[in-house]
């Protein structure tokens, strides 16, 4: 009996030789695309997971199947290798062939075909790339950016169906990036294909994220949609990973001379950034940067004044946590000593304040653009 | 000095290194790449002539190759004539001689290539055999070169092997490195001496090729 | 649907170049000097025959038009590498004992058995050493001046092995033995006193009288009573398909004109010349 299988199961569990653990299970559907991204502080073994997906490395113990495909399994020995299975990685550091134009780097995964036929399966993907013109040059003749384009064109040509990305963006300047990443998500989008992203660019990974997973010290401390996981981190570790305990969905009114306003619920926030109007957003900015005022306002630079009540006061370590309810959750982190002089109570009154700049507002996909 | 001789020692060195660069690369390529437990016995065994004083190599040879052994009486009946005391004999003879000097540049060569390009090609789904021809081996040109001019090299210095094996048959199995040494035994003072300075002079040739191929600063990369 | 390449290739470009080359040099023969002429005669002989050979060879080729070409070297190699297939087809050893040798290894024509000569050993010096061969005769070998004496290797130069027997018969052996160099064969050990390396040598009488060492230095006859009999012997061996030709040249050299050459070499019996 066939099992049409269409996920993608992980479950590893990898020692390194110098001690330390990854150790993880997740799984990915393989029907539809989809994009998780992995998320995580260096040394957290995300490359480590890549190298272990794609067959470069080989777990201890445990299974990776893709769909009907079992790629790996410690207990009946099944190790196929990276050419057996149909994916593509892109590695941090996107090594080229250093023999070998950009046009035969990227046309290299075609096969038995001749060289004018080869030029021509690689140039929509040097236009992907953003290349043209480049073709003859060598590797030593790109910048960082063009080889890291050029890398990740050389494995999307051959269509594969699983993507391990490595920091795919991270030596592209800002326009290419959004650029790229737009054709990344569109090509993931038409071939229904599956990816899994490293990052550790907040920006990007709710960009791309179907799925998120926060990874540190070899262990998924969360996994889930970006949005969940942001709006309600189930440990201080993964928001102190994600390093914003604030996010918060709107919508941008009005936009002028490097300020936004947003509608967030039924408050309005000022902060620095430029997105169009009407345009959805996230609102982001640290618990560190919210003060807590009692009383009237004196004059403030502040522009963002939100009134609400204190819901939840955690003492965390050397400060506390308060949970403020402005119509939306608000996350401020102050010291033990300024709760104490603020007489901080569940229940009590209290004005929230936010510079504008402290706030990043980030654009958040249109709901309807995302499958 | 005799031509003849240098000739013999040419050809010989030419079809030792050639053979031995078809032998060595399938060798080296295994050597670079098993993780077999016990490679380091076969790195040992292909090692061995650098150490082996040549007269026992050449001991060992002439038994087993010569016409009161089983390779020896096949090789006769097969061909009408000993397989040693002939030139095929000294091919023989030389392949296994200077068989380290081919393989251990070659290996390193390999084994020094990018691991991270061998894992990609492999990523694209590229087979073994042509990651091999289409990466690995024209990245590891300059060992290739370097295994050719050595062993190239060796087989023309070779002396105790070839005698053993050869015979010292002129225009047959007579080496210039041999007819050197027909020279000092025969006391021919200005014919030995000449020899020997084209011998030197050919080595010191040899060895510059070689340190100029491995030149740190050749960034020669194989343009495809 | 593969279509052919047409990029360059390291790889073929190896394998098709080398192949030839592996396939083609052995097939073509190297430029030698003339044409062979018909009828080659392979002879090896024991190195102290070098020059007394030499000169017969040239007479016999000569008058025959026949080309003989011969390898020199330690008797007891030489019969190593007959056994093991050398394509030789006439064999003059050093001594008798090794042609019996191999004619019980049934490498030799036992019928074509031959004496050809009878060695004598010398102690030889160069000209300008200061001991007086004649004066001293056998003491020689002790002489202050004496760091070194060469030798042929005794253990498969039948000169070798006279020549220890001879130290041994007079008593010097145990004395001398720390001062002993061995050389391949007697022209090595003659080498180590020309070059210097030793300042006396007990080498072959007809090495002393051959060319390049005849005015270079200075010889003296071990009495015969110290060692013994070196009748020097030679064979046909079994494998020659030229036995004719092979029999023809052992007559020159024992009966023809060859004989006159060994016996100015001192290779025919008795002491003197």
């Amino acid at each position: 009996m066939i099992m049409i299988n269409p996920v993608f199961f992980v479950d590893i569990d990898y020692r390194f030789s110098k001690g330390g653990r990854l150790k993880m299970t997740f799984s990915m559907p393989v029907d539809k695309p989809s994009t998780t991204v992995v998320f995580g502080p260096s040394g957290s073994g995300k490359s480590t997971l890549l190298h272990c997906l794609s067959g470069i490395e080989r777990p201890d113990a445990g299974v990776i199947r893709f769909g009907n495909r079992l790629w790996f399994d410690s207990q009946t020995k099944i190790n196929q290798a990276p050419r057996s299975r149909d994916l593509g990685l892109l590695f941090q550091d996107y090594p080229l062939f250093p023999h070998f134009t950009l046009s035969k780097n990227i046309g290299y995964g075609f096969k038995g075909l001749t060289k004018t036929e080869q030029e021509n399966h690689a140039n929509p993907w040097i236009r992907f790339a953003g290349l043209e013109g480049k073709e003859q040059r060598y590797p030593d003749e790109l910048s960082g950016g063009e080889r890291q384009r050029a890398a990740l064109a050389q494995l999307l040509a051959v269509m594969p169906r699983l993507l391990l990305l490595d920091e795919p963006f991270s030596a592209l300047d800002l326009h290419t990036r959004t650029l790229i990443q737009g054709k990344l998500r569109r090509w993931i989008h038409e071939n229904k294909r599956t990816a899994l992203l490293i990052t550790h660019d907040l920006a990007e990974a709710l960009a791309f994220g179907d799925q998120l997973i926060i990874l540190s010290e070899g262990q998924i401390l969360q996994q889930g949609r970006p949005m969940d996981i942001f709006s309600r981190p189930a440990l201080p570790s993964v928001a102190k990973i994600i390093g914003i305990e604030n996010l918060l969905f709107g919508k941008v009114t009005s936009s002028e001379a490097g300020t936004v306003t947003l509608a967030v619920g039924k408050a309005q926030l000022i902060a620095g950034g430029s997105i169009l109007p009407n345009e959805t957003c996230f609102a982001a900015f640290r618990a560190e940067e919210v003060v807590l005022e009692v009383g009237q306002a004196p004059q403030s630079s502040a522009r963002n004044r939100l009134s609400g009540i204190v819901r939840e006061i955690v003492p965390h370590g050397p400060q506390m946590r308060v949970s403020i309810d402005c119509g939306f959750l608000l996350t401020a982190c102050i010291t033990l000593s300024s709760a104490h002089r603020l007489s901080l109570k569940a229940g009590m009154k209290i004005t929230a304040v936010v510079k504008a700049s402290a706030i990043h507002v980030l654009s958040a996909p249109n709901p309807n653009q995302r499958s | 000095m005799s031509w003849q001789a240098f000739w013999l020692s040419i050809k010989l060195a030419s079809v030792t290194s050639c053979a031995l660069l078809m032998i060595g690369i399938p060798i080296a390529y295994w050597l670079a790449f098993s993780k077999w437990k016990w490679k380091f016995l076969v790195e040992a065994m292909v090692a061995l002539p650098i150490v082996l004083p040549p007269t026992v190599l050449g001991f060992y040879l002439l038994g087993s190759l010569g016409s009161q052994s089983a390779v020896g009486r096949i090789y006769q009946e097969i061909f009408g004539s000993t397989l040693v005391f002939t030139f095929e004999g000294l091919v023989i003879a030389s392949i296994l001689y200077s068989l380290p000097f081919t393989v251990q540049p070659l290996s390193m060569a390999f084994s020094g290539v990018n691991t991270r390009l061998i894992q990609i090609s492999s990523l694209l789904g590229v087979s073994v055999f042509e990651t091999f021809r289409k990466i690995i081996l024209p990245l590891s040109y300059k060992g290739v070169l370097m295994a050719f001019v050595l062993s190239f090299a060796h087989t023309i210095g070779e002396f105790g092997v070839v005698l053993m094996v050869g015979g010292n048959i002129p225009g047959v199995t007579r080496t210039i490195s041999i007819d050197l040494y027909d020279q000092v035994q025969s006391m021919n003072d200005p014919g030995a001496s000449q020899t020997a300075l084209f011998l030197l002079i050919l080595s010191f040739f040899f060895l510059s090729l070689i340190y100029f191929i491995d030149r740190k600063k050749s960034r020669l990369l194989p343009r495809l | 649907m593969t279509a052919p390449h047409r990029r360059l290739d390291l790889l073929r470009i190896l394998y098709t170049l080398l192949f030839p080359i592996v396939a083609y040099l052995p097939l073509h023969p190297i430029p030698a000097g003339a044409v062979d002429p018909p009828a080659a005669l392979f002879v090896a002989a024991a190195s102290n025959l070098r020059f007394p050979m030499d000169e017969a060879i040239a007479l016999y080729e000569k008058v025959r038009a026949v080309k003989v070409t011969v390898t020199y070297g330690a008797s007891g190699s030489l019969s190593a590498q007959i056994l093991a297939g050398a394509p030789y087809d006439l064999f003059f050893s050093a001594d008798e004992s090794i042609p019996k040798k191999l004619i019980e290894a049934d490498a030799g024509l036992a019928e074509s058995y031959f004496i050809y000569g009878r060695a004598q050993i010398v102690l030889w010096v160069l000209n300008d050493s200061p001991i007086d061969l004649d004066q001293k005769g056998m003491d020689a070998l002790l002489h202050p001046a004496i760091n070194k004496i060469a030798v042929a290797n005794p253990r498969h130069a039948p000169y070798g092995m006279a020549a220890i027997e001879t130290l041994r018969k007079i008593g010097f052996l145990n004395r001398l033995q720390k001062r002993l160099v061995y050389g391949e064969n007697v022209s090595q050990a003659a080498e180590y006193v020309r070059k210097g390396g030793a300042e006396m040598g007990i080498i072959s009488y007809s090495l002393a009288l051959s060319k390049p060492l005849q005015n270079v230095g200075r010889y003296w006859h071990i009495p015969s009573d110290l060692y013994p009999m070196l009748n020097q012997a030679g064979l046909i061996l079994k494998r020659s398909p030229k036995v004719a030709e092979a029999e023809s040249f052992v007559l020159f050299l024992t009966k023809g004109a060859g004989r006159e050459i060994l016996q100015k070499y001192g290779l025919l019996n008795g002491r003197d010349s």
